[in-house]
């Protein structure tokens, strides 16, 4: 009884400071343990609760107890790392895995997309100024293994922070801002553009006929009648008329525009209901979002991009891509024609739940020594 | 693009380079001890752990140096926060060192209240015949010896920028001759030129020249929603009198500005580019101190030394930001902190030196400070640019250009303002006939500005007889029959 009420203050506490429950957990079950020694059975005082993830090992509890006070008093080896990390290393790929493993790979706990340059630091407060990066290495951020094995190398790229949540812009007004300077950007396919409002300044992904100097309209303001949609411009999705084609769009209200920002790309808008619209992404799925979302009009610049190849493996190294392997998989599932049926319309205006934390159960005694 | 730690969200940390933090930690890790069997504790066998010794020993020893000198490089860096003395609760916005106004020349129009208009003042026209009879023979070779001992004959050694010529291509270290540097050299040698023209006027006995003068000036928001301004200026060089100059417009021209407008720069606000930040000084600092008699500002030299790209119009602003707050600082303290309009203008001169190459030249005049209300009585400024006009499409088109004072200083290849490349042994140094791109009229402009407030006439004498050329750091002296009597012995 006195270890369920640790554990139902260990999950209290648990909301409160992330990575300090490992060692109170284990604190807790290392207490009880010493209480009653005298059984034979080293399964007899672990607890059986039902956030018991992995099945403890017999093996790996028959060790002599160690006071947790003289334990826990040394620093840990590894950095503060949260539970959830060691989950991850755990349960996290033991080799790389490629589109021939289609069958074989196992669920991703994240997923994670191929980056070639991630940002060191972010700072506290959106900045204008070049971002300095690291190389991935087509490397698992937190376990350090090799994801992605065709990342590595390539000319070194500063990373210019988009502005994908324009918080400045009202509800109620609109507001004029100037297009200052429109620029290629390494990370991207499109342009980027900065746009200068009153004291502040912020990039943005350009669309396709976006010159110094324009000045361009920005609104969350959703109305009975419909805005008149100039290019650039950026709206609630509300407000523009049904057909509109828009880049840099929405899903989730306050999330960020995330969607349609690669050269050329564009969704169109094609039913509109109160407080609800309808709008085909470029890869032609249908979803209702809020109409509140905001999203520029127009597409996305430099539409040409995917029409010019490289032309030689010395262009694609420039880029990070290491090459891949020249043999034939017969498996891979890339060749043929795919003919599926349409996706249903996916409805982003149904609340979520929250996921439930998932507790793991570790043994004191790991493989690595990790823990101490 | 989607980073990891957008996706990850702040739960999680990414650590790349795993294996080598993985090491560090482990190396890290050796301090605290091995794993000490336990039969050896009972035994009572004492063990050492000789990292932690030497590390306990390494920290006695500094200990015992008790003293350190006072200089920044032993004292703990101070952090942004409210640790810092010159932290201040309200945030404010200030234009430093390597602050790029985007909207450039008119930005800074509005952020000091300032009417420019382009064009010589007739001061220096008048001056510029007057001078003609002053200027030495070969003024023209020595203006070319100070430019390549600036671009190419110094013997600094410093560290280089990055070149960055090829995208991708990692180019060596080189070492040479800063824009910094170069600009330097320049200011000062051209300086001493004109000083030497003038070197029979007794008059300049009075100025005095200052380097680094750094100058702070702070304003109030003018509405509750602005905030606060501060310019935090370094002008390179300073020539100073104890006179103040005379005002480079009539008060009828000063009348006449409460009718013209300020340039708009809708959408945007003059605030743009400024960094908001919390530790600045909120004095008023003029480079000299309240007693000295020679601190009526003359003329100001203002380096622009990056390499960036920078528009005319954004170095421009960099001039006329300069020369506001050397006057605005003088000013609060003849008048008082709370002067508005000036009782008697206060004027001077400014010039741009953009890399040791591209001069421009500005003659500022301070009305006000009340730069709350836009109406009303502005400041003034002369700007000086060797325009030049061309017929685009049956439209004469006028693009202000700066003097450049050479475009090439390398017959051989065309030098990006430094030393980068090393020299071939076949090049001769000897004759000079490197340097055919020279343009005298910065030594002329140089001239006039120095000769503002200047009594020209009979008061001047020619230090030497003519035929003879006056002493000079850069050439020897000439021989003498002295030394030829001795040669001819020995």
């Amino acid at each position: 009884m006195s270890v369920l009420l640790c554990e139902m203050k260990m999950f209290a506490l648990r909301k409160i400071c992330n990575h300090t429950v490992t060692t109170i957990f284990t604190r807790g079950l290392a207490n009880a343990r010493s209480q009653n020694n005298n059984n034979n059975d080293p399964l007899a005082n672990v607890p059986r609760s039902p956030f018991l993830k992995i099945k403890p090992r017999r093996e790996a509890c028959q060790r002599e107890t160690k006071d947790p006070r003289e334990v826990f008093a040394k620093p840990l080896l590894t950095p503060d790392v949260s539970e959830t990390e060691y989950a991850l290393r755990h349960n996290d790929y033991r080799r790389t895995f490629d589109r021939k493993d289609l069958g074989r790979k196992p669920r991703k706990q994240i997923e994670l997309p191929p980056t070639k340059f991630d940002v060191k630091e972010w700072p506290e407060n959106y900045t204008v100024k070049p971002l300095k990066t690291v190389r991935t290495g087509g490397r698992h951020p937190i376990t350090g293994r090799v994801v992605y094995r065709r990342i590595g190398g390539g000319v070194y790229r500063d990373h210019l922070w988009i502005d994908i949540n324009r918080n400045y812009i009202p509800e109620d007004r609109t507001i004029e801002e100037k297009v200052m300077e429109v620029r290629e950007d390494p990370n991207r396919s499109g342009f980027v553009a900065l746009i200068g409002h009153e004291d502040h300044q912020h990039w943005i992904i350009a669309t396709e006929n976006m010159k110094v100097g324009q000045i361009i309209k920005s609104s969350r303001a959703v109305g009975r009648m419909s805005i008149r949609a100039y290019e650039g411009d950026t709206y609630a999705v509300g407000a523009l008329p049904i057909g509109t084609v828009v880049s840099s769009l929405e899903l989730i209200e306050g999330h960020g525009c995330r969607v349609a920002r690669a050269a050329g790309c564009c969704a169109t808008i094609l039913k509109k209901e109160d407080a609800s619209v309808v709008i085909q992404l470029p890869s032609k799925l249908q979803v209702r979002v809020s109409s509140k979302c905001l999203a520029t009009v127009g597409r996305v610049s430099n539409p040409q991009w995917i029409k010019i190849p490289w032309g030689t493996a010395g262009a694609t190294r420039d880029r990070g891509i290491r090459p891949k392997s020249g043999l034939w998989h017969r498996k891979d599932g890339y060749c043929g024609r795919k003919i599926h049926p349409a996706k249903p319309l996916r409805n982003y205006l149904i609340p979520t739940e929250p996921k439930l934390l998932e507790f793991a159960f570790q043994p004191l005694k790991r493989a690595n020594g990790l823990l101490k | 693009m989607v980073h990891f730690s957008g996706v990850l969200r702040t739960r999680h940390r990414a650590v790349y380079h795993y294996k080598r933090q993985w090491r560090l930690l482990v190396e890290k890790q050796k301090l605290g001890g091995p794993i000490v069997p336990q039969a050896y504790l009972d035994a009572g066998v004492k063990i050492i752990n000789a990292a932690a010794e030497q590390k306990e020993l390494e920290n006695a020893i500094e200990g015992h140096f008790d003293w350190k000198p006072d200089h920044p490089m032993f004292r703990p860096a101070v952090g942004d926060g409210p640790e810092n003395p010159r932290y201040n609760e309200i945030p404010a916005r200030i234009f430093r060192r390597g602050t790029q106004l985007a909207e450039g020349l008119e930005q800074a129009q509005v952020l000091t209240k300032t009417v420019v208009v382009k064009g010589v003042p007739p001061v220096w026209e008048y001056a510029a015949n007057q001078i003609k009879s002053l200027r030495f023979e070969d003024e023209d070779e020595r203006g070319r010896r100070c430019v390549m001992q600036s671009v190419r004959w110094d013997p600094s050694d410093l560290e280089l920028p990055k070149r960055v010529m090829k995208y991708g291509h990692l180019y060596p270290k080189y070492w040479g001759i800063t824009l910094q540097k170069a600009n330097d050299l320049i200011c000062q040698n051209l300086l001493r030129l004109t000083e030497l023209t003038f070197s029979g006027n007794p008059q300049i006995l009075t100025r005095h020249l200052a380097k680094n003068a750094l100058v702070n000036v702070t304003y109030e928001p003018a509405r509750p929603t602005d905030s606060r301004i501060v310019f935090n200026c370094n002008n390179a060089l300073m020539l100073t009198d104890t006179q103040q100059l005379p005002a480079f417009f009539t008060p009828e021209q000063v009348n006449l500005t409460k009718e013209t407008k300020l340039p708009s720069l809708y959408p945007l606000k003059p605030t743009l580019n400024l960094d908001e930040v919390q530790v600045y000084d909120w004095e008023t600092a003029y480079p000299f101190l309240e007693g000295f008699k020679h601190a009526m500002p003359h003329t100001i030299f203002v380096q622009h030394n990056s390499a960036e790209e920078w528009t005319l119009a954004q170095k421009q602003s960099k001039a006329l930001i300069h020369s506001h707050a050397t006057l605005a600082a003088l000013a609060r303290r003849l008048y008082g902190a709370d002067v508005g309009v000036l009782p008697r203008p206060l004027s001077i001169q400014c010039v741009l030196a953009d890399r040791g190459r591209h001069f421009t030249f500005y003659a500022y005049q301070l009305n006000t400070l009340d730069m709350a209300d836009q109406e009303g009585v502005k400041n003034q400024a002369w700007v000086d640019t060797d325009s030049s006009t061309a017929v685009v499409d049956d439209v004469i088109v006028t693009t202000d250009l700066p003097y450049t004072l050479f475009s090439l200083a390398d017959q051989m290849e065309g030098l990006m303002g430094y030393q980068m490349y090393t020299e071939k042994q076949s090049v001769q140094r000897y004759p000079i006939r490197l340097l055919n791109t020279y343009n005298p009229a910065v030594m002329e402009k140089l001239l006039t500005l120095y000769a503002t407030h200047l009594h020209l006439g009979h008061h001047h004498q020619q230090q030497q007889p003519q035929g003879q050329r006056p002493a000079d750091g850069l050439n020897p002296p000439p021989l003498t029959e002295k030394h030829v009597a001795r040669r001819a012995v020995a």
